[in-house]
């Protein structure tokens, strides 16, 4: 179990304060993943917060059994949360600007010029190969590591991870 | 170098540089304060089976009232029949 295992014993047994240490521990890279992921830092902030709230109540219920140490089981939680919210965009596209101001204040020249060439480069992949490849190559998540946020087998891991480099190299070629 | 060293390699650039990617200002707040509201929720979902009792508890107090009132009176009737009451030897 990670550093944050006192806390979550706190926060179950009705302290909602002690809340804030595990969001306070795990929030940038948890916003830094979804943003990796769905390409903007707004749209990541209202996944991640979301996921913290599936998390607390999570813990509330006893959802949680201890076995994954938490910030694998947040990591969990903010992907599913991600993948469902890139599926989602597809089916209703929107506009975005990559450019825009959600990262303005927070991210220099090249961290906004970097996330936009990361989403539009893997913007087509379907959200599961797109996760996949995320947290192994971006992340640094080794493939058992993986398996267990995705909750599959290591080799449908590496099975996504071949048609992600499949289709990014059939598309690097046809340019 | 094979197509996916060059994937790889762009990759590692841009893994590089999203980096220092960063929630605004006050997010830990906000999450907090949603938290918070959570735990209101809860609260209230908790109270909600309870508010169906709520008109059964109101004719309860008011039939405990009324047998209040009542036995009360019959108190009142017993003392001052009692008051008019000589003893005889």
């Amino acid at each position: 179990m990670d550093n944050l295992g006192e806390a979550v014993e706190r926060v179950r047994a009705g302290d909602a304060a002690a809340f804030q240490r595990i969001v306070d521990a795990t929030s940038a890279r948890l916003v830094r993943l979804a943003a990796r992921m769905l390409g903007n830092v707004i749209d990541a902030e209202d996944v991640v917060q979301e996921a913290y709230v599936k998390a607390y109540r999570g813990l509330m219920a006893g959802e949680f059994d201890g076995r994954a140490n938490v910030t694998t089981w947040l990591y969990r939680i903010v992907t599913n949360q991600s993948i469902d919210a890139m599926r989602s965009r597809k089916r209703r596209p929107q506009p975005t600007d990559l450019a825009d101001e959600s990262t303005s204040d927070l991210a220099s020249a090249e961290t906004k010029l970097a996330l936009a060439e990361l989403s539009d480069w893997l913007g087509d992949l379907p959200a599961d190969q797109k996760a996949a490849l995320v947290l192994k190559a971006v992340e640094g998540l080794t493939s058992p590591e993986i398996a267990e946020v995705l909750q599959c087998s290591e080799g449908a891991v590496e099975q996504r991870l071949v048609r992600a480099r499949s289709a990014l190299r059939k598309r690097s070629e046809g340019q | 170098m094979s197509h996916d060293e060059d994937i790889d390699a762009r990759l590692a650039r841009l893994a590089s540089g999203t980096a220092e990617l960063r929630p605004r200002a006050g997010f830990s707040n906000r999450v907090m304060q949603r938290i918070g509201q959570e735990q209101l929720g809860t609260l209230y979902a908790l109270g909600t089976p309870a508010r169906r009792f709520l008109p059964l508890g109101m004719l309860a107090a008011a039939l405990a009232m009324v047998w209040a009132v009542s036995v009360s009176s019959q108190v009142d009737e017993a003392m001052a029949a009692s008051d008019d009451t000589e003893l005889s030897w």
